[in-house]
């Protein structure tokens, strides 16, 4: 407690001079006052004061102008992350897809070893998470997530060449390590460019690369299963890594280059559309970009309820999501069906993922609250998980828990 | 519908792509979780956990399904209902804990309005915590 009345107590003072000493140029401000403690954004607004953008004239509205700018924020953002999500779940769904064609045998694989090659890109992941905290503050995020996603896209491609389990292990646990950035990432750019109700509806669409990622990976599985070593050389699910791999490397690269850390840098946008831009957002109090790393929020957030709230749900929900997207290829296997036509079948499943992603982001964009759409969207899992246990007691504990 | 005999395959199928509705409540906090958490390096922190817990739920959860519980697999269901009702309970008291933290603010000062944009302590340097005048939304 008396750590934090201080640490207030210290950015306060240390805060710059208020807007009403004009004489002063925000250059001179910068030599003598310690700006590290207040956002880039800030100094971006300090100095551009008088900037109005170009497009307004005196028939635009406020909202217009905030419109118009956040379509063409829309089209550059949004579709490149989307991009970067939807690789990121194709090429650890790839794995299952080749798991069902001729890998097994080609690596040949035993006992956990297939499990254990699943398993290990997401440990690394889990793990390389610590890193990334400090990394994600230190380096612009945007580019940083770029990298990563090409060095992903090189690790993914690199699996075609495995020859056995050890060979495409490595491969498996350096995609963990490249792809432990994206979801970190996407939620801090997002809160750069949109309020947080516009937040809602992009990072939804993003996380719909889940669904995407499983029919486009489903179909082109299924394509590629009609690859045999024969008539090519390569057996297909090598192809399919190649692909994948190749894919996610040309999507990095327009991502490095075409998406910017912040607005203050969006070539798209002038001085006077940043400043409206950067005013819309400020009611966030999130801020945008600080590079300073102040280790005592992570002692706060290690002490905030909310932050182990939110762990603990994300953890509990993850959890089970784990078992859909393992499990449901081979759960439609288990009915029956073959291989080729498992793969097919399983693709509704990502439509069903879609729908649920869609509605509540769309609902929350719309002022609803976040969480009663998320006891919301539970209820379907609810009746489906608690069939097999009808009976009035059970009912009665379920409605009761409920 | 996850008990329907082998031979309603229809229904199984059916059941198996219900059980995808799961992917609602996480993209819920995906949103949730940035929206409330303040200071850039909180934030990194708190997202990046965001980010690593998702990938050990897809490790640990799958792990109740063993080969011995086959084909049925009840322990399993028994686990992914247990997780549910645990997950529903845990954002509840999240909405309860932000109800709680707004109204013991409501008293300090007003929320920020865009008109105050350009005053430096709406960009400080401040997390969720120590500026008095954030809001959580829920």
């Amino acid at each position: 407690m008396i750590f934090l009345v201080i640490s207030i107590s210290v950015e306060r003072t240390s805060l710059p001079p208020k807007m009403s000493e004009p004489e002063k140029d925000s250059s001179a401000i910068a030599e003598e006052q310690s700006l590290t403690d207040v956002d880039d954004a800030w100094k971006f607004l300090d100095k551009h004061r008088d900037a109005v953008p170009s497009s307004s004239t005196s028939s635009s509205s406020q909202e217009g102008i905030l419109l118009a700018i956040r379509r063409k924020n829309d089209w550059r953002i949004v579709p490149l992350g989307f991009l970067c999500y939807t690789m990121q779940f194709m090429d650890k769904l790839v794995l299952n897809y080749a798991g069902v064609m001729s890998m097994r045998a080609d690596l040949r694989l035993t006992g956990n070893d297939f499990s254990n090659l699943v398993t290990a890109t997401y440990i690394a992941t889990a793990v390389w998470e610590l890193p990334t905290v400090w990394l994600l503050q230190r380096f612009p995020v945007a580019k940083y997530m770029a990298i990563n996603v090409i060095l992903w896209g090189i690790s993914t491609a690199c699996g075609a060449a495995a020859k056995d389990y050890s060979t495409m292990m490595v491969t498996r646990v350096l995609l963990g390590i490249f792809e432990a950035t994206i979801n970190p990432s996407l939620m801090l750019i997002a809160g750069r460019w949109y309020t947080k109700p516009e937040q809602a509806p992009r990072l939804s669409l993003w996380l719909q690369g889940l669904g995407v990622g499983q029919i486009v990976g489903g179909a082109l599985s299924y394509g590629f299963q009609f690859v045999s070593p024969e008539n090519g050389g390569l057996a297909g699910w090598r192809i399919l890594f190649i692909t994948l791999g190749v894919a996610t490397v040309v999507i990095g690269i327009a991502t490095y280059l075409f998406l910017p850390d912040n607005p203050m840098e969006a070539p798209w946008l002038d001085d006077g559309e940043k400043v409206a831009l950067l005013k819309h957002i400020s009611v966030n109090q999130t801020g945008v970009e600080n590079k300073k790393f102040r280790s005592a929020e992570i002692w706060e957030a290690l002490r905030d309820p909310q932050v182990w709230l939110i762990w603990a749900s994300v953890v509990l929900f993850a959890g089970t999501g784990g078992i859909v997207v393992a499990y449901s290829a081979t759960l439609i296997r288990n009915l029956g069906y073959d291989p080729k036509q498992a793969t097919l079948l399983n693709m509704p499943s990502g439509l069903i993922s879609i729908t649920v992603m869609a509605v509540p982001a769309w609902a929350i964009r719309r002022g609803q609250p976040r969480w009663a759409w998320a006891l919301a969207v539970l209820l379907p899992a609810y009746v489906f998980f608690s069939f097999p246990f009808i009976s009035p007691t059970y009912i009665f504990l379920f409605f009761f828990l409920y | 519908m996850s008990f329907l005999p082998a031979s309603n395959k229809p229904g199984l199928l059916t059941g198996i792509y219900l059980t995808n509705a799961i992917s609602g409540p996480l993209t819920i906090f995906w949103n949730w979780a940035p929206a409330n958490v303040a200071g850039a390096t909180k934030r990194a922190f708190v997202t990046a956990m965001v980010g690593g817990l998702f990938a050990a739920g897809a490790v640990i959860g799958p792990q109740s399904f063993q080969a011995r519980d086959a084909p049925e697999y009840r322990p399993a269901k028994i686990t992914i209902l247990a997780t549910q009702i645990a997950g529903g309970c845990t954002t509840i008291a999240l909405f309860l804990y932000y109800v709680w933290q707004n109204k013991s603010r409501r008293a300090d000062e007003s929320h920020w309005a865009e008109d105050a944009f350009m005053s430096p302590e709406v960009w400080a340097r401040m997390t969720d915590k120590e500026n008095k005048r954030f809001r959580y939304s829920y």
